[in-house]
């Protein structure tokens, strides 16, 4: 049978550009479209405590006696707008909404799965309290959904999760609780860590804020309330108070002030706890990656900020590795189309495989494949960080150069880089944040990096405190840089002992804030993040350090220092800093997609 | 925090200068009695911050009342003032000057609103019954305990619009009221020419509200609350909109409670003119202050509000900034509020009685005039046409044949489209060969057809510079086609239309659709044009682009404006001799009174 002829029985006019001829056995055995969708809406269910959920089943409205698997779908964004009459939007489009993220519903019931939606606790029409996004009620509330979704008469037993971002940072915590029926997970846009998908290397980034437009909560109490006692909650909202990049903002101090606190209750959890602690660690499979016991599937975008980056490449290298484990990264976030419909012929190919046991030649793969940006082709790895890696450290050097040739000079004065504050002395132009800039030469031929990254930074400060924004960035010979990857760290969340580190390792203690001495000069190691990424012959590598990034095609800002802050960046021959890049020397023609 | 605010500021003219020596002079050092409880008539007790003069004497009271509650203010105090859509602009930093009047010898009250940060209750909205009814007594509960006789108000924003519709209550103790930003209109507010807007739905989640409820929810049975919401849910540009569908899907609608508000009131009605000015009577000395915003209906509302005052009542009104030069915190009405506050609770002889009523910011020339009354003296009202061509001229076409000019919406959820890919007509006028000013009130006519029983259309006035291409927003307009029905409340010059009803466009027929604009004052200098804009929906008529203390994400995808028809719809534009399509702007040629 020919490749085509497979795709016609997928239902597809062409084949996925992450699909590789050469691995196309087995599409042919997946079940085709062919069913009529039933939706059945506000079914009501019970979880554990008794709380009654409401519930959207859609599932194939047939007479044939066949039990189908189940999809489980939970977001605090609620079922309501899941399947409102819309195109697939792309990212900043007029009226484009993040949270319709369930995926692609119908298509999934069309070949032959029951997709569940719920409304979670407190949310749209289900009963009870919500408190915040992945804590340890929603966790165990999708534990009781996915159970129930098994029971249901028409289910086969086994069940899968879908959906993007809210949907798939969930599956992994929840998965580690092993939901007896669960049997395979498949998460695009996964978080390893909530402490840094909020507080990016201990410095707050506004991503959150956004949720209170996103999750319809009728009734909510946060995780802070609910734990600590009224005395100890208000020393905690009465100290964060006290930070002055919190206190000069109207609406992170507002919201800090509310008492009782139930204004945006999930934000004021976030706001109120600005240090890795059990309140993040509960909410993150960081921490406990080895209780994962289904196989999964992590895809990966590639953001320039946040770990959107970093949870696939994270679970694909810990835990329990009995576990079969595949990844991919196949878009960049501009290129973001909701609902989303660009994964779902694997999707399919992956439960098919995992959920009725049909042999799709989906492991038969390598395990990894990543689109290359700069190239935009897609090629298949077998591991993170990949074996062949040349490790090469670009160093910052007087002048503004970034090179791989190290400073011989020991007298090279360091570079100042001076912040003003927000909130003195007038209006500020986005575009006009004081920065440092280090670039390379002209690149003679194409270079490129694959991996994780580091920066490495010797400086003083002329504070306790300060934030760092690392930006690497791709310019080209005209127009405007275009930022690949960001890193940013709280100058007191540094490591305080000295450690031999790996290239991809970093030093930092986002436990507790250490006061920097001011004047001393501190090695900071800042996590730039993963990326994939070719260097254009012709183009520059720029490295940019500032404080906060908040050109206006950026969508999110790290909270700016309130105060003014002199940095001296170290260059010279001992004090050197350096980003290490992870250089990928020559990839094997067979692992190009074909 | 001791930051300086001018005290020579530039509305002042040589002889307001001169007075200011009599003002008072910041010989006060400052006290914060943090979180005094006022105890409301229902019992609920709301906390407000007060600074004063560290002494133990009474003194003249400002009070701000502003949803965002106390604590935004008190950040306001660390800040100096930014930008409206730069960086760290924060709307609810409301109360300007607070400081600078406690060191003159003024107690500032900064109240937090029922159900808002540490404050008892439930909030039920912006500007409504209740908060009016709050706001009276934390004034005469401030002109008992602190005052020496005299209570005055400051505040811009909601701050501003709820001044006067206190006054009108006649609260004991209150003398003056100087609101900056008023509101007479507040469905036109919320629903410009018909149309659902989102311009009031960023108050979801900036006002720390701890426990919210809808009016509708108090006063509807759940039956009949199930029905609005269901009725809600149907109407088509909701549901395809997630930002709002989720919230009517939800029960009890507890999610963005005055969205849902909004919502569920779709027409004109007694909900709207709970918190508008309407026809209530103020009889104490007013002073109010409005801004050009291009967009929503505050500017409109500080003329016509002013034009209500009666004839008697000592009244002012100022016309301060364009929208964009607005800061926060907003201290540049903070020198004339001293001006007008030393005058009626200090008996200080300001001088501010002593000017013409009213100065009005001319934007283009950026500069301030006098003026007697508005729309002004003499003022001529000037057709220029839609001509073939993208063309504006002031005369008609001749040719009774011309073809109309056509522009089709597809709706976002259709077919995905960039802001900035909005289809749009653009026509054109010829250079202005002399600086000429448009000031009052602007009317677009069109004739069109359009294909479907219904449609939105937005219109948008531009002062562009021919050299630079640089456009400056003046006036923007908006009209539901099933709204087109004229109100037997509209004036010359002063169109109104009915927001009761509405009534099926014939798909084909050609109907004169007449829109009321945002009033303007500007300058058109020598060598600018006038540029008229048409657009099916309007994304960007306010640039948050630039508001980048919001992750952008947050306005992204969120309309920015009136909402998008939800279909498809095909206009045709007529400007032949029978069906000429006109936009008329007020020119003001007379002999400026400038302040100087």
């Amino acid at each position: 049978m020919s490749n085509k002829e497979k795709l016609e029985i997928v239902g597809l006019d062409k084949k996925p550009r992450y699909w590789d001829d050469r691995y196309m056995n087995g599409i042919e055995k997946m079940t085709p479209r062919k069913y009529k969708v039933l939706k059945e809406e506000d079914v009501r269910m019970q979880v554990r405590d008794g709380t009654t959920l409401a519930v959207d089943i859609y599932r194939p409205d047939t007479d044939e006696d066949t039990k189908f698997p189940g999809l489980v779908a939970f977001s605090a964004y609620g079922k309501s707008i899941q399947t409102l009459d819309r195109i697939s939007m792309q990212f900043k489009s007029v009226l484009f909404d993040h949270t319709i993220e369930a995926g692609d519903i119908y298509e999934y019931v069309k070949h032959g799965y029951i997709v569940v939606v719920p409304d979670p606790r407190g949310i749209g029409k289900s009963e009870g309290a919500w408190d915040g996004l992945y804590g340890r009620q929603e966790q165990e509330d999708c534990y009781d959904v996915i159970e129930w979704t098994a029971s249901l008469p028409y289910c086969n037993g086994n069940i899968g999760m879908i959906g993007i971002s809210y949907f798939s940072i969930l599956q992994p915590v929840v998965a580690a609780l092993n939901p007896p029926h669960l049997k395979a997970i498949m998460m695009v846009e996964v978080v390893d860590n909530m402490y840094h998908h909020n507080y990016p290397g201990g410095v707050f980034v506004n991503r959150s804020f956004m949720y209170t437009d996103f999750c319809p909560d009728v009734n909510s109490i946060s995780t802070a309330e609910r734990t600590y006692t009224t005395e100890e909650l208000k020393e905690r909202i009465k100290k964060r108070l006290e930070d002055p990049d919190i206190n000069h903002s109207a609406l992170y101090s507002g919201i800090l002030s509310c008492w009782p606190p139930r204004n945006q209750t999930y934000f004021f959890d976030i706001l109120l706890h600005d240090d890795d602690c059990d309140f993040w660690r509960e909410r993150s499979i960081q921490s406990h990656p080895e209780d994962i016991k289904v196989p999964m599937y992590l895809i990966s975008e590639y953001y320039e900020l946040g770990r959107f980056s970093q949870g696939p490449f994270f679970l694909f290298t810990h835990g329990d590795m009995s576990v079969p484990r595949k990844l991919a990264a196949p878009e960049e976030h501009d290129a973001l189309h909701l609902p989303h419909r660009i994964m779902t012929p694997e999707y399919l190919r992956w439960y098919d495989y995992w959920l009725k046991g049909i042999d799709t030649g989906i492991m038969d793969e390598p395990p990894m494949k990543l689109l290359v940006r700069g190239i935009e082709k897609f090629r298949y790895e077998y591991e993170w960080p990949l074996a062949r890696t040349q490790w090469t450290k670009y160093y910052l050097r007087d002048g503004g150069l970034l090179s791989t040739e190290k400073e011989t000079d020991e007298h090279i004065p360091p570079l100042r880089l001076n912040h003003k504050s927000p909130y003195r002395g007038g209006s500020n132009e986005t575009y006009e944040v004081p920065s440092m800039v280090f670039q390379t030469p002209v690149l003679k031929e194409d270079v490129e990096v694959t991996g994780p990254i580091v920066m490495h930074l010797m400086c003083a400060i002329d504070k306790t405190d300060a934030n760092f924004t690392v930006m690497l960035n791709d310019v080209p010979p005209e127009g405007r840089p275009q930022n690949i990857v960001t890193g940013n760290l709280r100058a007191s969340h540094r490591g305080l002992e000295k450690k031999n580190l790996e290239p991809w390792e970093l030093n930092n203690d986002h436990t507790r804030k250490v006061p920097v001495v001011p004047g001393e000069i501190n090695e900071y190691t800042i996590e730039v993040m993963n990326t994939s990424m070719v260097f254009k012959k012709g183009h520059r590598i720029e490295i940019e350090i500032k404080n906060y990034d908040a050109n206006p095609y950026h969508w999110m800002v790290q909270l700016p220092n309130s105060q003014d802050i002199e940095y001296k960046i170290y260059v010279d021959s001992i004090r050197d800093s350096y980003i290490n890049l992870p250089i990928i020397p020559y990839s094997d023609e067979e692992q190009w997609i074909r | 925090m001791n930051r300086q605010i001018n005290n020579d500021a530039c509305y002042w003219d040589a002889q307001a200068k001169e007075k200011s020596k009599n003002l008072s002079k910041p010989t006060y050092e400052i006290r914060i009695e943090q979180d005094r409880p006022i105890v409301m008539k229902d019992d609920v007790r709301l906390y407000c911050d007060v600074y004063r003069p560290d002494d133990n004497n009474r003194h003249p009271v400002l009070v701000g009342f502003s949803p965002f509650g106390k604590t935004a203010q008190a950040a306001g105090r660390k800040r100096d003032p930014i930008q409206l859509g730069k960086f760290m602009y924060e709307q609810g930093i409301e109360i300007g000057g607070i400081d600078y009047f406690a060191a003159r010898g003024y107690i500032v009250v900064v109240v937090n609103p029922r159900g808002i940060l540490n404050s008892e209750g439930r909030c039920t909205g912006v500007l409504s019954r209740q908060d009016q009814e709050d706001c009276y007594e934390v004034i005469r509960w401030a002109g008992h305990y602190l005052s020496d006789g005299g209570v005055g108000m400051i505040g811009c924003g909601y701050a501003g619009k709820i001044q006067p519709l206190v006054a009108a209550m006649n609260p004991p103790y209150l003398k003056a009221i100087m609101p900056v930003d008023v509101i007479d209109d507040m469905y036109m507010d919320c629903y410009p020419g018909g149309i659902l807007s989102d311009i009031n739905y960023p108050l979801c989640s900036y006002i720390p509200h701890t426990n919210a409820i809808s009016e509708a929810e108090l006063e509807n049975s759940e039956k009949d609350l199930k029905e609005m919401l269901d009725r809600a849910k149907k109407q088509p540009e909701i549901a395809t909109n997630s930002y709002y569908y989720r919230g009517l899907d939800s029960f009890p609608p507890r999610h963005y409670t005055w969205n849902i508000d909004v919502m569920l009131h779709p027409f004109q009605s007694e909900w709207w003119s709970r918190r508008s000015f309407g026809d209530r009577k103020v009889s104490i000395p007013s002073y109010i202050v409005g801004l050009y915003y291009e967009y929503g209906y505050s500017t409109i509302s500080a003329y016509d509000i002013y034009n209500k005052l009666d004839k008697d009542l000592p009244k002012k009104l100022m016309m301060i900034d364009a929208a964009s030069a607005r800061t926060s915190p907003y201290e540049k009405p903070v020198s004339e509020q001293l001006r007008w506050y030393d005058y009626w609770l200090k008996n200080i002889d300001s001088g501010i009685m002593d000017e013409p009523p009213m100065k009005f910011f001319v934007m283009g020339e950026n500069k301030y005039r006098y003026e007697e009354q508005w729309p002004c003296a003499d003022t001529q009202y000037k057709k220029m046409y839609l001509r073939k061509g993208c063309f504006l001229s002031e005369s008609q076409e001749t040719e009774c044949a011309a073809q109309p000019d056509t522009i089709r919406h597809i709706p976002p959820t259709k077919l995905s489209q960039m802001p900035e890919d909005v289809p749009a007509l653009v026509y054109t006028s010829n250079v202005f060969t002399a600086d000429t000013e448009i000031c009052g009130p602007v009317t677009m006519h069109l004739f069109a057809s359009i294909d479907t029983e219904d449609a939105h259309l937005a219109v948008k006035l531009w002062d562009k510079d021919s050299e630079s291409g640089y456009r400056t927003l003046l006036s923007t307009g908006y009209l539901k086609c099933s709204r087109r029905e004229l109100s037997s409340k509209s004036e010359a010059h002063r169109p109104k239309n009915v927001h009761t009803r509405e009534e099926p466009v014939i798909p084909g027929k050609i109907y004169e659709y007449v829109f009321e604009m945002a009033p303007v004052d500007n300058m058109y200098k020598k060598g600018h044009l006038a540029e008229i804009e048409f657009k099916t929906m309007d994304q960007q008529y306010f640039d948050f682009h630039e508001m980048a203390s919001l992750p952008r994400l947050y306005t992204s995808g969120r309309v920015a404006g009136p909402h998008p028809l939800s279909r498809e719809v095909n206009f045709s534009i007529y400007m032949d001799s029978i069906h000429a399509s006109w936009i008329e702007l007020p020119v003001v040629n007379k002999e400026k009174n400038w302040v100087e």
